[in-house]
């Protein structure tokens, strides 16, 4: 399985990878996950690949992810080599408009534009405003929570809700387990809802 | 990484680097930060303790290889790991130290960047090997970063030669489940004086060239046997790889059924010759995939006319596989399917709504932002701004546009020498603390002694940020986080023999445009630190002492001026219909925008 993170710099994306990594390894997989952090501590793309039993690679031929996440909206778009038809698609509604984009005062791209293009490539996509759910769950720092409690629920998804879970939960201080375990849950529950009797089924 | 013999565990290659060495009985190693080797220094710093061996963040590469060399001559131990062009700083050594070899074991990390992702040049660093004469190793996966580091460490004690570990940056930072080994014993440090050999004046190194050679020879016999030399796979087509390029090309190979035989290279320097030409002759056709420049290529060509071989060979020097950037699945499918006459066509999916581009900016809160704002305010843009390399290097993104030349570290102020000298305009040039400390002060004193007139500014935010927030000599602090003697940059900086020198704090705005009006007004070589430690660290601190972060928020007088953004353009900033918006996930809280905002509209803070 071929999994894509992607969003901005400071969204906890390489985390949500390393769960999903030492995650493939409990359950007994080869896990190779790929990322790039060159130069910007925040607010840079940032992307990861997470290939489960794939072989060495670290990065997946294009057409070939089967779980695409995207922690803010637009963020996706720039890795539309990698989808295909068989590509499930997750975003994150919430927007983090780039500097340039107010210096040259441009729009920027509304959610349903977003998938009406990615909708070219994929039908199974869910899209959910998971800053909302993680600020309800207590911090918008949460972000990277909701959307692994989301990959949790796709069907099929080889690695249990529970190991995400518990790997989620071992990685972060007692004081902030609480939240992020409210957040996953409700990713989770929302992914959950969605799926059922849907294609959203890698 | 603190896990038991045989346990799997998720590691990056840098931990893998890291750990590999540590099973090897690590004694000393030293390092300069850079990306894409910073983890293997990060991850040693956190256990130096709990293993007992010594770690230290030199003040350059040079020095590190240094730390190193002597640890590694007196009989123990080392690695220094740093990335491609820090090897440049510290070949100066290198290529020496080939010549006295060492006693105990050396492995020296460098971690080059296709593609340039975080670096200012694209450069092959196996060439090192070619020059040096010093054995390569070429790890492709995170095992292998640990495998190859416990075989460079038995090969450098073997051949008594420091060994370089190559890798890249795809494969620095990928992770993967990694089998850990047991743990070997450290070593006991002791200096012989041997002066024939680790005195090289010219008798010296005349017999030590000779040494050398030999050296050499033996290596390449070890690299016939080398398990990590490998052929799979049987056919008439055959493909001579290394590296990461090695993991496109076997995913190639089993995804299109390819019958072909892979000769995969993990020590090649010197090169199994015998071993290539036994390959070669086994096939029709082959195949030379590596990235960057024809490093393999080159010498595989030669070995196949030396020994009269008449098998095609395609790689990079006759258009199969580009010289530049990165490898990819695309590029492996691409040029191996151009040889196989199966062209490789995956249909490009460019977006059709336009996507921002997110290229990368200085933080929210980044004191660097003040500096150049501050900088800009009084010389209208019209000065030359000599750049250097760290994040204030960002500075070159619009609106500041505060870069108009760059090469390495420390040339800022070796580059402002000579701009001064031949133009009119004020010349600036921007250097951060840990960079001055690592290559800026030879040029600051060369300025002072042959009377160049331009003005530096150290932007001193207190750490080594770029690279992961590494300490520096200016710091309290040692790698380890213990207490150390910090080095003034004024007193560094007046020791240099420079008698204007001012300290401003970055975030107050209207007083270090004071500063700077001031200085444009004298002659002669000024320094102006200005000094705010980095937003990164200073809301880290606050979150571990569950302090508030006292965010901004711009109020009911903001006239739409939009200066906060098109003149400052701090990437907490928005605009949400006409109206300016702070993104309270993005604020941290330094007040600086207070000081841009012409009508005093940004309030908070509390």
């Amino acid at each position: 399985m071929n999994i894509l993170l992607c969003g901005v710099g400071g969204q906890g994306i390489i985390l949500a990878s390393q769960v999903l990594g030492e995650g493939s390894i409990k359950i007994g997989k080869h896990v190779v996950i790929s990322e790039i952090h060159g130069m910007a501590q925040r607010g840079g793309s940032v992307y990861t690949f997470v290939r489960i039993d794939e072989g060495d690679a670290p990065i997946p031929p294009h057409g070939c992810i089967d779980v695409a996440v995207s922690f803010e909206r637009i963020e996706l778009l720039r890795y539309l080599d990698f989808m295909s038809g068989e590509t499930v698609v997750l975003i994150n509604d919430a927007k983090i408009p780039p500097i340039g984009v107010s210096l040259q005062k441009k729009p920027y791209p509304e959610i349903e534009e977003i998938v009406a293009e990615v909708g070219k490539i994929t039908a199974k996509i869910l899209h959910f405003d998971a800053e909302k759910l993680a600020m309800e769950a207590g911090t918008k720092l949460a972000v990277n929570s909701v959307m692994l409690g989301a990959i949790a629920a796709l069907q099929g998804f080889p690695i249990p809700k529970a190991v995400v879970l518990d790997t989620l939960l071992s990685k972060l201080t007692e004081k902030v387990r609480e939240v992020n375990r409210k957040a996953f849950e409700s990713g989770y529950e929302v992914a959950k809802a969605s799926t059922a009797g849907h294609p959203l089924s890698p | 990484m603190l896990g038991k013999p045989g346990e799997k565990v998720l590691l990056m290659s840098n931990e893998a680097i890291a750990r590999g060495a540590i099973e090897s009985g690590l004694d000393v190693a030293a390092a300069y930060p850079g990306t894409p080797s910073s983890e293997i220094g990060a991850a040693l710093a956190r256990v130096a303790d709990k293993f007992g061996f010594y770690f230290e963040y030199s003040a350059n590469e040079k020095v590190a290889m240094e730390v190193a060399l002597a640890a590694a001559v007196s009989g123990l131990y080392s690695m220094t790991m740093m990335k491609h062009v820090g090897l440049n700083v510290a070949s100066d050594t290198l290529l020496t130290l080939a010549y006295t070899g060492v006693k105990g074991a050396m492995v020296i990390v460098t971690a080059d960047d296709p593609s340039c992702h975080s670096s200012q040049n694209e450069q092959d660093n196996r060439y090192y090997g070619l020059l040096g004469n010093l054995p390569v190793i070429e790890p492709s996966t995170p095992q292998e970063c640990l495998d190859f580091t416990r075989y460079a460490f038995q090969l450098s004690h073997e051949l008594e030669l420091p060994v370089l570990l190559r890798t890249t940056t795809r494969v620095n930072h990928t992770s993967a489940d990694v089998v850990l080994g047991d743990i070997q014993q450290k070593h006991e440090a002791k200096f012989t004086k041997e002066p024939t050999r680790f005195v090289t004046v010219p008798a010296v190194a005349r017999a030590r060239r000779l040494w050398l050679l030999e050296q050499m020879k033996k290596a390449w016999k070890i690299a016939e046997e080398c398990e990590f030399n490998r052929v799979s796979g049987d056919g008439k087509l055959g493909v001579i790889t290394s590296g990461v390029a090695y993991t496109y090309l076997s995913e190639y190979v089993s995804r299109e059924k390819l019958e072909c035989a892979i000769f995969k290279l993990g020590f090649t320097n010197p090169l199994p010759e015998n071993r290539i030409v036994e390959f070669i002759k086994k096939r029709e056709q082959v195949i030379i995939c590596e990235e960057l420049e024809p490093v393999l290529e080159t010498r595989v060509r030669a070995i196949a006319q030396k020994h009269g071989l008449n098998q095609k060979i395609h790689g990079k020097m006759d258009g199969y596989f580009p010289f530049e950037y990165e490898f990819n699945y695309e590029v492996v499918a691409k040029g191996v399917g151009k040889v196989i006459g199966k062209p490789h066509i995956h249909e490009k999916t460019p977006s059709g709504v336009q996507v921002p581009p997110r290229p990368p900016v200085l933080c929210a809160g980044c004191p660097h932002r003040a500096t150049y704002y501050a900088i800009r305010k009084v010389t209208k843009g019209k000065a030359i701004f000599s750049s250097d390399i760290g994040c204030y290097t960002l500075g070159i993104q619009p609106p500041l546009e505060m870069a108009d030349l760059l090469t390495c570290m420390g040339a800022s102020i070796g580059n402002a020498n000579g701009l001064s000298k031949v133009n009119p305009e004020p010349v600036f040039a921007f250097i951060g603390d840990s960079t001055f400390f690592h290559a800026g002060i030879p040029a600051l004193l060369n300025a002072v002694h042959n009377g160049h007139s331009f003005i530096t500014v150290i932007m001193d935010n207190s750490t080594t940020a770029m690279t992961g927030h590494q300490p520096h000599p200016g710091l309290p602090l040692d790698a380890l986080g213990k207490e150390a003697k910090a080095v003034s940059i004024e007193a560094l900086v007046r020791g240099c023999g420079v008698d204007y020198v001012k300290v401003v704090d970055a975030v107050d705005i209207p007083k270090a445009v004071e500063v700077y009006r001031e200085a444009l007004q004298v002659g002669g070589v000024r320094v102006v630190i200005s000094r705010s430690p980095c937003a990164l660290l200073v809301a880290g601190e606050k979150r571990k002492k569950g302090e508030k972060i006292g965010r901004y928020f711009v109020s009911q007088e903001c006239r739409k001026c939009y200066v906060c953004i098109n003149q400052f353009a701090c990437p907490a900033f928005y605009i949400e219909g006409e109206e300016v918006r702070i993104n309270d996930g993005l604020c941290l809280g330094c007040g600086a925008c207070t000081h841009v905002c012409p009508f005093g509209a940004i309030k908070g803070g509390d």
